[in-house]
């Protein structure tokens, strides 16, 4: 029945070529240096950042197909080509941000009010979320496993805990504590954890797998999903920013031409 | 012994009696004279020079049209013609100069009497028996005011100059003091004072020159009352040996690498330069490939700066600079520009090569399948793709081979692009049946240098539309 229906198939190339789609590859989105949102494009190792999309960013993160960044006192979706969707007015400071596994929705989380906004595909919402027992501060990331939870990536004492919140309830579902994962880390849409280890960076499946990239790290810096399989990295006393990509079999540590030029 | 008084107003300013007045100038600054001018103490043999101004202090122009000597040992040697006429003074360049030495030939006190216009005044100095002061492997004494040249020599490097006191005379002489002063001079070598010399004696000492910047300088031998001028040129040792060094040799595009500057010894100087990188493309009609450039500063140029005692130069601040070789087949040239050496270039090639994939996709959409690719062709050539589509047990589809001649799909790209030789594609093949008993496909890419095949890419499933939490 099988090779029946694959018989089937007919692949008609004139079709694919009427309109060949050639552009420059996009590697995802940065913030830069002078804290403007700009396209990342190239390849691994040869990066080319593209004219300036937003200024005055806090946070930004881009899953592949959407985007969000938080201004001073709004949070706002964008597309592949850096259009603006939609905006929110949100409280102020910087947000952590969380694509679901197809990267088409998200949710960010403002710390200073510390509630969690959804993206939905079109429209912010903001949603319900009581946990008296989470410090703002303590969040160093988040994730969105499932569209009905969030996951908190948090610091206690000296381990870094996932605590899993059903959204729209109170409490906590299930927590556990994640051995070996030091901040700052970051918690892509594919599960994996992007954390610093003492020769560089660590991407953890969700398997428990565990690949090293070698890397001479700044002593502070942040992280944030600039792709499917790119993190940027960004000096926080400095203008440098950084590349990883996290893809399997591919994972590199990249620096990121200068923007302010 | 000549002796001679002069008596005058002495107790009134000279630049009162007249327009003009006149200043000893000491090389630097103007002092009024009085009617009693001390030139000093010179030895029988040696020459005292005195320097004076004389400037018009009035309102309108004034001549000077008197200058007159008279009196053993003493001469004018420098004076303007004269009648001279001075405008009212406004500055150092308004007066006018003339010289005096003191040349006694006998021991004593000597005057002169010595007219400025009307102002007048006595010059005295005094003339004591001295030894004489002689560069070693010289007979001829030295004169006060002599300048002794050390010559040339590197920062921290030491010239040493041989002298000699002797005394001709047919009597002892005491030398109560010879001193060196001056940044970098030192001495004397060789002597413990005072120094008593018998007749026709010598006494040798050394006197050293050690200069601690590369500029010129100036010092004083004084030898009891006699001053001699000592000069000597400083000069910066060079900067050592510098070379560019990459982290990796491997000339290829889409590599970051990073150039560090050693020296060949620790730099006893500091220097300055500029390191650069340019870009000469070797695909026809290819002008430039902005993605290769450094990865911090400036675009292509980078200040370099040699610290004193380091043994690598720092790049922009740093030890080493990053930079991408972008897209492009042709050589990056790194040129180091250090101050007072020649510039060196070093050259980097990226040759052509096959078409490079950094990543494809093959996604199964309901009645397509999208095949998607990126990555770079650094020669611009790419033309022929070859896709084969296999089902999810790997055999190859019926339809074999699909090839298609993407050369002026690419050529068309290129010659719009900002982005090197890199390329997004994105190729949809209409599909009918069920595209999802494709598994797999592979994508061959071809160029003027060869053709590069990716392995077996899995066709995804469609993605799934989103679920909202809906709370």
């Amino acid at each position: 029945m099988a090779r029946a229906c694959v018989a089937a198939v007919v692949l008609i190339l004139p079709g694919a070529w009427a309109q060949p789609a050639m552009a420059p590859p996009l590697l995802g989105f940065v913030e830069d240096s002078a804290s403007a949102l700009r396209p990342a494009y190239g390849v691994s190792g040869n990066f080319i950042l593209g004219p300036s999309v937003a200024s005055k960013i806090l946070s930004v993160a881009f899953s592949g197909s959407i985007g969000l960044l938080k201004t001073d006192s709004s949070l706002a979706s964008f597309d592949s080509h850096g259009n603006l969707l939609a905006s929110l007015d949100v409280a102020s400071g910087p947000a952590l941000f969380a694509f679901s596994p197809a990267g088409t929705t998200a949710l960010a989380f403002i710390a200073s009010t510390n509630e969690l906004v959804e993206w939905r595909g079109s429209a912010f919402a903001a949603l319900e979320f009581h946990d008296e027992e989470v410090a703002a501060s303590a969040v160093l990331a988040i994730a969105f496993p499932t569209p009905f939870e969030a996951a908190l990536i948090v610091q206690r004492k000296d381990t870094v805990w996932e605590l899993n919140v059903p959204l729209g309830a109170v409490g906590i579902s299930s927590q556990k504590a994640l051995i070996g994962v030091r901040a700052p880390v970051l918690a892509l849409p594919s599960g994996d954890l992007v954390y610093r280890d003492v020769g560089g960076i660590v991407v953890r499946s969700p398997h428990g797998s565990d690949v090293h990239i070698a890397a001479s790290l700044p002593e502070g810096f942040s992280l944030q999903q600039m792709n499917q399989d790119w993190v940027q990295l960004t000096d926080l006393n400095s203008s440098a920013h950084f590349a990883i990509h996290t893809a399997a079999g591919r994972e590199g540590f990249y620096q990121l031409p200068e923007s302010t030029r | 012994m000549i002796f001679r008084t002069f008596l005058f107003s002495l107790l009134l300013p000279l630049s009162a009696l007249a327009q003009l007045a006149v200043f000893e100038f000491d090389g630097t600054n103007d002092t009024p004279v009085s009617s009693l001018v001390n030139v000093g103490t010179a030895a029988p043999g040696d020459t005292l020079a005195t320097r004076f101004h004389v400037r018009n202090i009035g309102e309108g122009p004034a001549s000077l049209s008197n200058l007159g000597l008279s009196g053993d040992g003493f001469s004018i040697v420098s004076a303007p013609s004269l009648p001279y006429i001075l405008s009212p003074y406004v500055g150092p360049a308004s007066e006018v100069e003339f010289d005096v030495d003191f040349s006694p030939t006998g021991t004593g006190t000597f005057s002169a009497f010595l007219a400025v216009n009307t102002i007048n005044m006595v010059l005295q100095g005094i003339s004591a028996s001295s030894a004489a002061v002689t560069l070693t492997d010289s007979q001829t004494p030295l004169t006060a005011g002599q300048v002794i040249n050390f010559g040339s020599a590197a920062v921290g490097v030491t010239q040493t100059q041989g002298f000699a006191l002797t005394n001709s005379a047919s009597s002892s002489v005491t030398v109560a003091s010879v001193v060196v002063s001056g940044s970098g001079f030192s001495g004397p070598f060789g002597l413990t004072m005072p120094v008593q010399i018998g007749p026709g004696q010598s006494v040798p000492f050394q006197v050293k020159f050690t200069p601690q910047s590369g500029t010129l300088s100036q010092g004083a031998l004084t030898v009891d009352h006699r001053a001699f001028t000592l000069t000597g040129q400083g000069l910066d040792p060079p900067l050592p040996g510098a070379s560019i060094v990459f982290a990796s040799n491997v000339g290829a595009s889409a590599q970051q690498n990073s150039i560090t500057i050693p020296l060949t010894s620790a730099s006893q100087v500091t220097g300055n330069g500029t390191l650069t990188m340019a870009f000469q493309p070797s695909v026809a009609g290819v002008t430039d490939d902005a993605a290769i450039q450094f990865l911090s500063g400036p675009f292509r140029i980078a200040t370099v700066n040699v610290a004193i005692g380091a043994t690598s130069a720092t790049i922009g601040g740093q030890s080493s600079m990053a930079f991408q070789t972008g897209t492009t087949a042709g050589t990056i040239t790194f040129t180091l520009t250090l101050e007072n050496k020649e510039p060196q270039q070093t050259l980097l090639t990226i040759p052509p090569s096959p078409v490079i994939l950094d990543t494809a996709t093959a996604v199964g959409l309901l009645g397509s399948l999208n095949v998607a690719f990126a990555g770079f062709d650094n020669s611009y050539s790419a033309s022929q793709l070859a896709f084969t589509f296999y089902d999810l047990t790997g055999k190859t589809l019926p339809q074999g081979v699909i090839n298609a001649d993407a050369g002026s799909a690419f050529q068309q790209y290129f010659a719009t692009t900002h982005a090197g030789g890199s390329f997004a594609l994105l190729a949809t093949f209409p599909v009918t049946g069920n595209s999802a008993e494709i598994g797999f496909v592979t994508i061959q890419i071809t160029n003027s240098i060869g053709a590069t095949t990716t392995q077996q890419i899995t066709v995804s499933p469609p993605p799934a539309p989103p679920i909202q939490s809906q709370i």
